[in-house]
This record gives C-alpha cells, structure tokens and sequence, in this order.
C-alpha cells in the first residue's frame, strides 16, 4: 500500500525531493490543469500532491513512476473536491485565446472542455505526457485494456464533435 | 496529418500557454507548516476534524 504514515524524510533525501520537484513540477502541473480543464484546481491539486509526496519521498522515490504517483493523488484530490462543491468548473479550453499564430482545429476546444473527465485524463497522459498504455495503467492504477478502451471512446467522442476530418 | 497527431500538437501548444505561478520548495513546505499548525491549534480548541476528511485523505493516496 502507497499510503503512509505521515514522516517527514531525513535531509539528505529532501535533497532528492527538491530535484525532483524542480524537474516535475511544471509538467505535473500542466497535465493536471489539462486534465481538470481548470487553471487554480491544476495547480492546486498538483501543491496538494507533491506535498503528500514529500512526507512520504523514502517509499514515493522508489515507485516504478514517482511522477504518475504524484499525478494520481492530485486527479484524486481534485475530483473530490468538485464532488464536494458541485459546482461548475470554468474550463481552460474556453477561454478567450491569446495572440497567437497556432491554428486551433475548430470545435477541438469545445470537444476536449465537453470530455469526460476520466476520457480527458487518458487523452491527456497519452498525447502530452506521452506516456505508454502501460505507464498510463499503472499511473492511475486501472488495467491497460480499460486504458486502451478510455482512449479509444475518447477519441471517437472528440471526433464525432468536431465533425468530419478536413485534411 | 492524423487526428491524434494534431491533438497532440494542440495539447502541447496549449500547455505552453498554461501559466504556472513559480513555487519553490521551500514555499511548499511552509504552506504544509501552516497547515499543521492550523490543525493542531483546532485540536487544542477541541475542535475535530471531520473523520471523512481522514478517509478521503487516505482514498486519494491509493
């Protein structure tokens, strides 16, 4: 079981801690606001996470993926705290885009905000994090053909939304 | 170009748009202080936490 007593780790691996913190954040943090759809819960969720991550760091380093470990208990954190507030989430696909010249696919933004929330995890551990059907099944601790099938209905939800493939 | 090429694409150019507020460990870490601070001082005021919040504490770390 990943869940531990709550210690804090000796020095010398709150120095590893701290490199893994700088390294992972940022990515951590993006994936969750992607996967949320909400700026404040990403990032709060991705404070929440790493902090239970440093009080356990001496079990959390040695897991096949600290990164997906952090990942899961911020995704978990969130979605329990949306059940309690049952409220809307402004989504960051919606919002106003800034000056840019990236072309966005029209309908995609509006397809990823209307996602489910677990479709949108798996989508997003895929194609930003990159991460293998393998790695995304032991991240959030489901079995890979669950995996696979998320990703498969995910795809065909965004795609039927959007409308007929143009190039 | 495939669909999950441009989604990927996509993802990526929206994640370099996402900004992250910098947050050093050591901000992280007294944010946690605060935090036990705050729940030892409603301890002493007998306050209790509500058991839930344990339960759901120990759910998401699964």
């Amino acid at each position: 079981m990943e869940g531990a007593a709550l210690t804090q780790p000796a020095p010398d691996t709150t120095a590893a801690f701290e490199a893994f913190y700088r390294d992972k954040r940022d990515h951590v943090a993006r994936s969750l606001v992607l996967s949320l759809g909400n700026r404040d819960l990403g990032i709060e969720a991705t404070d929440e996470a790493f902090t239970r991550a440093y009080q356990r760091w001496e079990q959390v380093q040695g897991y096949e993926n600290p990164t997906g470990w952090v990942y899961r208990v911020g995704l978990n954190w969130a979605r329990t705290r949306i059940r309690r507030t049952r409220r809307e989430i402004p989504s960051v696909y919606l919002e106003s885009a800034t000056e840019s010249s990236f072309e966005v696919e029209p309908g995609l933004e509006r397809a990823l905000a209307n996602l489910a929330e677990k479709h949108r995890s798996v989508v997003v551990l895929r194609y930003y994090m990159d991460w293998s059907l393998d790695e995304i099944a032991g991240a959030l601790r489901i079995p890979k053909g669950t995996v696979k099938s998320r990703l498969h209905r995910a795809i065909a939800n965004l795609q039927r939304e959007i409308g007929p493939v143009t190039s | 170009m495939s669909f999950e090429r441009r989604l990927r694409t996509y993802l990526h150019h929206k994640a370099s748009t996402i900004l992250i507020p910098p947050r050093t460990l050591q901000s992280l870490l007294k944010g946690m202080r605060l935090e036990s601070a705050l729940d030892d001082l409603r301890s002493m005021s007998g306050e209790e936490r509500n058991p839930s919040d344990h339960r759901q504490e120990r759910k998401h770390e699964r």
